[in-house]
């Protein structure tokens, strides 16, 4: 058979010395006569090359919260009418990923949460009435106000994630709680802490790798889910032959593209990156300059671990001191020339060592060798990839998601001092320090008085938050919300708005949850999809989508001050009765305590949910002149920007020689950490075994929970990620065969801590290493009464969340989220 | 004018946005499963290979074959191959025998189940974007640079550049189907 | 989702059985006329007649855009460019030459039937070599229309056609057994039947071998399926056993000595057997997997 083709007159003499299967018949005339017919339904399209982009009515600016990343996106209109996104190029952190991308079928879903649920059953065993809008807030603020008359409203806790988090001081802070616990301790409390010991930074967002210029960098436990922008930068460096490197136990997506995988045994991070301090300490692969100038490697270390101060040299002022080789004398760390990093001797009557040595003897615990054993890489690749990041001047990347092992804080720590002995902090290629946009509170609670971004003030709030009397040194933990909830301590726990969460994927220690939701007397869950806390609710609300809503929101991943405006775009379906959540929140709080309200601007015309936006607006443009005054711009110019663009830069980031001070004790990088000290911590980072039992018989595995970028509490409905991610329990070939167990089959997985049995299908792959079993967060093991038709899919395999107990690290709360199980196959 | 994608393995983060882009632009954000493939109904299939010495996954959409064995095998050419080089579909001449379906080696052809057409990239979205001076939406929307479209006979276009700088490789080049999908490999 | 089910094996297997019988009834037909034996010619016409619309109606039913396809194949033919397809597509060719089968069947059954006066056309020595070459084509067709499908490497091969004429060609032999009573054409048919079932046999072997060691992966899989895995029972009982050991044990039997039971029961399992082996073949096509 010929094909068929349009061919000019060469070809043909080409098309017929090559035989290929299809010439089973030469009729050169027809050859010809083919390329005549095709004419009459050639269409005439010009391709051109250049961009002529849409105008501007048909792009909306849209910051998308398919996750917590908010990439910079417009939504636009195609031929037929649809909606679909595309990245905003010129946002300084543009998208897109297929959470993205799926955002439409949100908006449309079938299982859409339409009107205010009420549940006449039992929790846990749910059975669901619609109520309209007005019964619902009132018969909420009625309940809410009986418990805040017996409990106080510090016994009201307010839990979420993302959604209308700028927002929840205001909310919370009104009512009078000071409870509004996120989801942090389940997600970066661990990294969080390391930054602020080390760096005297926040969270996630506050340090980031310099992905533009970076030549080399190690992913530990992270797989460039998010955010997208990173992934943008990246393509500048990726040109100029960026090496990638990933620390996990499990190959995520993007270490199947060019990139190293390095597979290691769950929760030993910290002794591997140990591993590579040593290599880099003892072979003097550090950059001494930048560690003399930039880090408090000199300071010098008394015996009980405090350092030496000029008060304790009995001179004059509190500064920390080194020895300065050039005066041979020891110095004010801010006046010393040429401090020595390895030095002891004699002060002020003990004996003091440099942090550095401290450090060094701390780092030779763990040489490759002996790291092998606990991590499972080989002693020749840490040596190696030790080698190449300092070399490379390369840069580890700090850590966002980092609650995996309750151990994880350390090897954090550790990775923010591999950053500082090269030179890889607020350098080119390095970690920046993100400049903060100053965008004001939404509310701020004094020891005196609670002030609102509506000019409001309300009396102070006596009651101390829960999670902190508990782990101090970081916030929002929301486990310490569920003992109070429990045992009543530090005081009662009576009623909980969950915001836009998803506390069974999201939490440790499911039992707990669902023995604390039980026991309390209110339970409200505002969200848009029916997330598996709606069966333990009392009162379903349902929220808008980020299209829905206008909100104004700091840029959060990328290294510039930057802010952005998510236009509305859309109303909900028809058919779907959603309202802004923060509408429904102030309502419920106004209908509790209206006087309070009050105080702080919130009055009754705004129960018309369309007189609300002047609210919203109002607020709005009391950040806006906030943010003009703080940078010395026009209100005007920035709403212009926001109105055209969708954000407002301003100011830039640069690459620098080092870091200028930071709000570390010292002001320095602190890879002697004295904020640790003020908490009874180790100064310095250290390997410590995780929580779980750990698995010994061959049967046995740990369980890995962990993400691509399809997973987020909500796009997890939308069919696209249903299609792309996988509900299967991963296993490595060689366990698979040793078990008799084949791709495909059914297994049933027991908790080996907590004996939670749940059955799944195994994967068979070499993307997770021997030993280890993976399964991703949030896609599956659902079981909600409202999940019906194609989406019970969600059902299907297992909630890993499920299989964890109450591991926390003390201090900052960070949860373990991965733990270990035992296998046995039960079926094809 | 020959117009080609170009797709880079050695980038791509499999973050998933081109697949779910292609539902969003192409097939209105449906969530009806996609009747030939499972799943989602989009243009663009990921195939992962999990038991490779170092796992690997490609990204399957329409070759755009120069000697496409869907073009030949249709009966009465509503499948064809355009004057920009794409191959097509002309909805009023199609009479849904499928062969184009079965003809397909990549097997990149499925069955949208509301009017019985074997679709496949480009969507009419897609078509209607390059119209208008844009990229086909899979190449808008990645994150990682891993895409490129453009005309061969081009010398000054994107994806011309691209070729000449990577190691590139086509697929199935053995059934002589002379796809126009690229697949850069490496430096 | 390994087997591919783009079509549907059993409504196209059914299609591709009518249409073998059609096309190698036409041919028996027209073999009989020519060397004038005029017995059960009738019954044979009617048979070749059902089994072409019975085919069309098969193959329609498997249409995804069914209500399109009148408007299509005319805008088409308008056009031109269907009959340039004809020489470029085989399902282009193959609606052709269904098409004028069913026409030239049609004037064949009513010259038996209610319009005797056809016979000064059907009779004629064109018509009938006419009638029996696009017959012969019609199962030309319905084996390269599957072995010209890249897209399922178990299809690719020569051996299809080749299988599919075999076996078209016994299903006539056991129509024109059952129909006909004729001891000379008995014998004659005993022996046809059993030369084309040997060459059934050999090409049945030949696919299956050649697949499972020379053929591609997605090609061993399918042999492989067939012969051993999931669609083994069917294929060893219905294919091999009833389709060919039957027919072919009962046709050395009836070489000896004619028996009208034997003949029947041997008839039947051809024809059994040729329904399965395209249903199975359709059934066990495996796409390729595209890998780097």
């Amino acid at each position: 058979m010929i094909s068929e083709k349009k061919i000019g007159g060469n070809e043909i003499k080409n098309r017929m010395t090559a035989i290929t299967r299809r010439d089973a018949i030469k009729l050169g005339a027809l050859l010809a006569l083919s390329s005549t017919v095709t004419l009459p339904f050639a269409k005439q399209q010009k391709y051109k090359e250049q961009k002529t982009p849409l105008t501007a009515a048909e792009k909306i600016p849209v910051m998308c919260n398919m996750c917590g990343a908010g990439c910079g996106l417009y939504l636009v209109k195609g031929e037929q009418g649809q909606f679909y996104v595309e990245p905003n190029l010129e946002h300084p952190q543009p998208g897109l990923c297929a959470r993205a991308a799926s955002s439409i079928q949100l908006w449309n879903h079938p299982l859409r949460l339409k009107k205010p649920l009420k549940n006449t059953g039992e929790k846990g065993n749910p059975k669901f009435q619609e109520i309209d809008w007005e019964t619902a807030l009132n018969e909420i603020s009625t309940k809410l106000k009986d418990i805040v008359s017996k409990y106080g409203p510090e016994s009201v806790v307010f839990t979420y994630h993302d959604f209308y988090s700028w927002h929840m001081p205001l909310i919370a802070f009104t009512l009078g709680t000071p409870n509004h616990v996120q989801h942090a301790s389940c997600c970066h409390n661990a990294g969080t802490y390391a930054r602020m010991l080390v760096l005297g930074a926040g969270g996630p967002p506050t340090v980031d790798p310099d992905y533009e210029r970076a030549r080399y960098i190690i992913f530990v436990g992270r797989v460039l889910n998010a955010a997208m922008g990173m992934v943008q930068r990246l393509q500048k460096a990726r040109e100029a032959g960026v090496k990638l490197v990933y620390v996990d136990p499990r190959m995520g997506n993007a270490a199947m593209a060019d990139g190293e995988w390095v597979p290691i045994i769950p929760g030993t991070d910290a002794a591997f990156l140990l591993a590579m301090t040593h290599v880099i300490l003892t072979e003097k692969l550090y950059n001494e300059s930048y560690v003399k100038k930039y880090t408090n490697a000199c300071f010098l270390i008394k015996p009980d671990g405090t350092p030496l101060t000029e008060k304790d040299l009995g001179r004059e002022g509190t500064d920390y001191v080194v020895y300065d080789l050039n005066a041979k004398d020891f110095v004010s760390y801010k006046k010393a020339t040429n401090p020595a990093l390895e030095w002891e001797g004699e002060a002020a009557g003990v004996k003091v060592r440099t942090a550095f040595l401290l450090l060094k003897d701390r780092a030779a615990q763990y040489p490759p060798e002996e790291a092998e054993k606990i991590c499972g890489v080989p002693a020749e690749t840490i040596r190696r990839i030790a080698r190449e990041f300092a070399n490379a001047r390369g840069v580890i990347e700090d850590g966002w998601w980092t609650s995996k092992n309750a151990n994880d804080s350390d090897a954090f720590r550790v990775a923010l001092t591999l950053n500082a002995l090269v030179g890889s902090i607020e350098t080119a290629g390095g970690l920046y320090i993100k400049m903060g946009s100053k965008m004001p509170a939404s509310a701020t609670a004094a020891a005196d008085k609670v002030t609102t971004i509506t000019g409001g003030t309300l009396p102070p709030i006596t009651a101390k938050r829960i999670d902190t009397q508990k782990y101090p040194a970081v916030p929002h933990v929301f486990d310490a919300i569920l003992d109070a909830v429990l045992e009543g301590k530090p005081y009662p726990v009576k009623a909980l708005f969950i915001v836009g969460t998803e506390p069974f994927t999201r939490d440790v220690n499911t039992e707990k949850l669902k023995q604390a939701l039980k026991a309390l007397e209110l339970v409200v869950v505002i969200d848009v999809v029916p997330n598996d806390g709606v069966d333990y609710a009392d009162y379903v609300l349902p929220d808008n989508i980020y299209l829905e809503r206008e909100e104004l929101a700091d840029i959060k991943w990328t290294p510039h001050a930057a802010i952005q405006l998510s236009h509305k775009a859309l109303d909900p379906p028809p058919g779907v009765d959603a309202r802004n959540g923060f509408w429904i929140m102030m309502e419920i709080v106004r209908r509790t305590v209206p006087d309070r309200a009050k105080a702080i601007g919130y009055t009754e015309e705004y129960a018309d949910y369309h007189k609300f936006e002047e609210f919203e607006q109002l607020i709005s443009n009391k950040c806006i002149e906030s943010m003009a005054k703080a940078w010395n711009v026009s209100p005007d110019e920035i709403k212009k920007n926001l109105e055209e663009k969708g954000f407002h830069i301003f100011k830039y980031w640069t690459p620098k020689s080092g870091p200028s001070t930071l709000s570390t004790k010292s002001g320095l990088i602190e890879i002697y950490s004295l904020r640790a000290l003020d908490y009874k911590d180790d100064p310095l980072p250290k390997w410590k075994p995780p929580k779980y039992t750990l698995p010994k018989n061959p049967d046995e595995f740990y369980l890995v929970n962990g993400r691509d970028q399809y997973v987020s509490a909500h796009s997890a409905w939308t069919w696209s990620i249903q299609s792309l991610a996988d509900r299967r329990v991963w296993m490595n070939p060689k366990d698979a065969e040793r078990l008799g167990i084949k791709d495909g089959d059914l297994i049933e997985l027991e908790g080996l801590d907590n004996h939670y049995k749940a059955q799944a299908r195994v994967k068979v792959t070499n993307r997770v290493r021997e030993g280890v079993l993976f399964v991703y967060n949030r896609v599956g093991g659902r079981f909600s009464k409202l999940i019906t038709g194609q989406y019970e899919v969600l059902k299907e395999g297992i909630n890993v969340n499920m299989f964890t107990l109450s591991w926390l690290e003390p201090l900052n709360g960070s949860t373990g989220l991965n733990s270990t199980v035992k296998v046995r196959r039960v079926g094809a | 004018m020959r117009l080609a994608h170009l797709w880079d393995q050695s980038k791509c983060i499999s973050c998933g946005a081109c697949i779910a882009a292609c539902n969003a632009a192409n097939y209105k954000s449906t969530d009806k499963p996609n009747p030939t493939w499972g799943g989602l109904q989009t243009n663009i299939k990921r195939i992962v290979f999990d038991l490779k010495e170092k796992p690997y996954f490609l990204l399957l959409q329409c070759q755009h074959c120069e000697n496409a064995p869907c073009v030949a095998v249709c009966p009465t050419g509503a499948s064809y191959i355009d004057k920009d080089g794409l191959v097509k579909i002309n909805p009023t001449l199609c009479i849904g025998c499928k062969y184009c379906m079965t003809a397909c080696p990549y097997g990149m052809r499925w069955l949208e189940p509301a009017l019985g057409l074997p679709e496949k990239c480009m969507g009419e979205e897609c078509q209607s974007r390059l119209k208008q001076g844009l990229q086909p939406v899979c190449v808008t929307v990645c994150p990682a640079g891993a895409r490129a479209f453009g005309d061969l006979d081009n010398p000054k276009s994107e994806i011309n550049k691209r070729l000449k700088s990577g190691r590139v490789i086509r697929l199935l080049e053995y059934k002589g189907t002379k796809p126009k999908f690229f697949v850069v490999v490496g430096r | 989702m390994m087997f591919q089910e783009v079509w549907n094996p059993v409504v196209l297997g059914f299609f591709l059985w009518f249409a073998g019988i059609a096309g190698m009834g036409s041919v028996a037909y027209v073999s009989m006329k020519l060397s004038k034996v005029e017995e059960k010619l009738k019954e044979l016409s009617i048979v070749i007649f059902a089994s072409i619309v019975l085919a069309l109606v098969f193959v329609v039913a498997d249409l995804s855009r069914p209500f399109n396809m009148p408007f299509a194949i005319l805008q088409s033919l308008l056009s031109g460019t269907f009959i340039v397809k004809i020489f470029v597509s085989w399902m282009s060719f193959g609606i052709s030459v269904l098409a004028l089968l069913l026409l030239l069947s049609l004037l064949i059954l009513l010259r038996h039937t209610f319009m005797p006066g056809l016979q000064k056309l059907t009779d004629q020595k064109w018509y009938l070599v006419l009638t029996g070459l696009i017959g012969f084509l019609v199962v030309i067709y319905s084996g390269f229309l599957i072995a010209d499908a890249p897209g399922i490497p178990f299809w690719n091969n020569s051996l299809i056609p080749v299988l599919w004429i075999f076996s078209a060609s016994v299903c006539a032999v056991a129509i024109l057994k059952i129909l006909v009573k004729n001891e000379s054409i008995t014998r004659f048919l005993t022996r046809a039947g059993l030369a084309l079932e040997i060459g059934e046999l050999v090409s049945l072997a030949a696919l299956m071998n050649v697949s499972l060691y020379s053929g591609i992966e997605a090609a061993q899989e399918s042999a492989a399926e067939l012969l051993l895995g999931s669609l083994a029972s069917a294929f060893w009982l219905f294919v091999v056993i009833i389709g060919v050991l039957v027919p072919l044990s009962l046709g050395f039997l009836l070489l000896k000595r004619e028996n009208r039971n034997l003949a029947l029961i041997s008839a039947i399992c051809g024809l059994i057997g040729a329904l399965a082996l395209r249903i199975l073949v359709l059934w066990a096509g495996i796409p390729i997997t595209v890998t780097l």
